[in-house]
């Protein structure tokens, strides 16, 4: 194969991947600034971020201009820079998602359509993925990818796309400090199933300051050898029901394992919320066991 | 294509580019002048170099080729509207011509590469896609005259080429903002080579939007929606509710977009003749692009 039509073929097939792309992708008008980009979920879900959603009302998307359609606000996630917003009949195409996650190395295209009919791109490769970013909210999102793509005005909430045109996360210009970032596919799909079903994301609540301390000999085992330390209670919450007091060492949430705060917040998931749920401490250097109805954060 | 391996794959796409890079770099010339450089490109075996307008200053510059000859080159044409200028350099033995290619055909994604002198860096490549184009909505259609691609481009790459994956000068380096470059689309420098007159970017006076007629013939037109009071078309006689259908005898593009960037392309003093439809049956106006007033 001549190598200069080799190139080319590449050239061409990364034109058509931003092609195709382009009509999973819309322009989301919900700020005062230019629009921002957003992702064609499904039939009537529309993905963006949520730090280009500024208003609740008079949100309109549109795909190509003159067909511009109202959505509503379904519910955002603040820490993982995610809005959801429906509409009330089908704009553009679904989008396919990618069969693997982006892995370093790999050319991806970020496409923005800020203005209707318009698409842009930009090229980068997958520079690297975090292994695992805790958002404000207490959650975990594991493998947001890194592109060198350049961020243009009104790319945020729209897609980063595999030399396929095929969807590998959406774009925020915010949730990591240094350049794009990406919400990987894997992990924007429970988002906004939440999201759907409860219009923000849900976390346990506990309401306790707690701080990991190494567990003396007597308790420590092969599996555990620290604990968390209770250093304060909030008034009213869960926790001050239960009877928890400061000094408290807690020991594990429904025989998981509480060894550091991360282990903590991450047995506080969505689904805890309301749940009877058994605490084994130490109190005194005694064990003890603990029955706490965990509460919803954001809730109180 | 053929299937080729993956691993096989990217090494040929590697090797590709820095095939195209060994083609195109011995176009590629440093432009020196008192304050600073630029990149310039040899367009024509005769010695005609097309750079940017701001990289000469002067009337004279100093060229320095790949191949280390070194000339003093008069600047012959200029054209300060699009930002471009032809340096003139002689030598009894024919230069190395870049390839040049058609800035209307690319579109988003497509590969682009730049080379020119980065920050002093000699024929250094990059690479990147082209952004986006066509005209921002609201604006004068000759605002999306510019290339717009995501080239990571420095001082230094000014007046050289952004090339296609097939080596091909698309534009010319004309501008950084941020992280967007902008290229002078190739035709511009083509004119002012092939004619030596700056082409100066003419206004019709007149907007229009597509249809489709049914009579006297089924085809696209456009309507006329606006006229620039005084300008080009109403002096000519154009009048609102006319349907452009031919532009010098060719039926007018079936593409909205297109026939856009046709409207942004004119030339200022170059007549078109113009067949419209008016109550129903052709007539022919004659008008003559102007050079386009700035309102703003």
């Amino acid at each position: 194969m001549e190598s200069t039509s080799l190139l080319q073929s590449v050239s061409d097939s990364l034109a058509n991947a931003v092609e195709r792309a382009a009509k999973s992708t819309v322009s989301v008008n919900a700020r005062r600034r230019m629009p921002a980009s957003g992702i064609v979920w499904s039939d009537t879900l529309i993905v963006t971020a949520n730090h280009v959603v500024e208003r609740f009302e008079d949100i309109t998307v549109a795909l190509v201009h003159g067909e511009s359609v109202p959505a509503k606000l379904v519910g955002r996630d603040p820490g993982a820079d995610i809005a959801l917003l429906a509409i009330d009949a089908p704009l553009g195409t679904a989008f396919t998602h990618a069969s693997s996650p982006g892995r370093p190395g790999e050319l991806v295209l970020a496409i923005g359509q800020p203005a209707p009919g318009r698409p842009m791109t930009s090229l980068g490769v997958v520079s690297g993925i975090l292994p695992s970013v805790r958002t404000q909210t207490g959650a975990t999102v594991e493998g947001i990818l890194q592109p060198s793509v350049a961020m243009l005005p009104g790319f945020s909430g729209g897609p980063l796309v595999n030399a396929a045109g095929e969807l590998l996360g959406l774009n925020s210009s915010t949730l990591v400090k240094s350049g794009a970032a990406t919400i990987p596919v894997d992990a924007l799909g429970p988002i906004v199933e939440i999201l759907l079903q409860h219009g923000r994301p849900r976390r346990g609540y506990l309401g306790v300051g707690v701080q990991a301390v190494a567990l003396p000999a007597s308790v420590a085992s092969e599996h555990q050898d620290h604990g968390l330390v209770v250093t304060g209670v909030e008034t009213g919450s869960p926790g001050e029901a239960s009877g928890l007091i400061i000094g408290d060492v807690l020991l594990t949430l429904d025989d998981r394992p509480l060894q550091s705060v991360d282990n903590l917040l991450d047995a506080l998931t969505g689904d805890t919320v309301g749940r009877e749920s058994a605490l084994a401490i130490l109190r005194g250097g005694v064990p003890q066991t603990v029955g706490v109805t965990i509460g919803e954060r954001g809730a109180q | 294509m053929t299937a080729i391996h993956p691993t096989l794959l990217g090494a040929e796409v590697g090797a590709a580019m820095a095939d195209l890079y060994a083609s195109v770099a011995p176009s590629v010339v440093l432009v020196n002048h008192r304050r600073g450089n630029g990149a310039g490109i040899i367009w024509t075996a005769e010695g005609d170099i097309i750079t940017n307008n701001h990289v000469v200053p002067h009337d004279r510059a100093e060229v320095l080729l790949r191949d280390g000859r070194k000339f003093v080159g008069m600047v012959a044409t200029r054209n300060p509207e699009r930002d471009l200028a032809v340096i003139k350099i002689v030598s009894d033995e024919p230069f190395t011509p870049a390839t040049i290619g058609d800035a209307d055909s690319l579109r988003p994604g497509h590969l682009v590469f730049a080379i020119g002198h980065p920050r002093g860096k000699r024929d250094a490549i990059t690479m990147g896609v082209v952004v986006g184009v066509g005209e921002s909505l609201g604006d004068r259609p000759r605002q999306s005259d510019i290339i717009q691609a995501d080239v990571p481009l420095a001082p230094g790459n000014s007046g050289g080429p952004m090339v296609d994956a097939l080596g091909r000068v698309v534009g010319i380096n004309a501008m950084v903002a941020g992280r967007m470059s902008y290229a002078i689309p190739a035709r511009y420098a083509e004119i002012l080579v092939s004619t030596g007159i700056a082409a100066v970017p003419g206004d019709p006076g007149f907007d229009a939007v597509r249809t489709e007629l049914r009579h006297p013939v089924r085809q696209v037109g456009y309507v006329v929606m606006a006229l620039d009071p005084d300008g080009p078309a109403e002096r000519a006689g154009l009048l609102i509710g006319d349907t452009l259908v031919t532009i010098d005898a060719l039926p007018v593009p079936e593409d909205h977009s297109i026939f856009r960037r046709w409207l942004g392309s004119l030339q200022a003093g170059e007549a078109l003749a113009l067949g419209i439809v008016r109550a129903g049956a052709m007539t022919a106006v004659e008008l003559t692009p102007e050079t386009l007033v700035d309102h703003s």
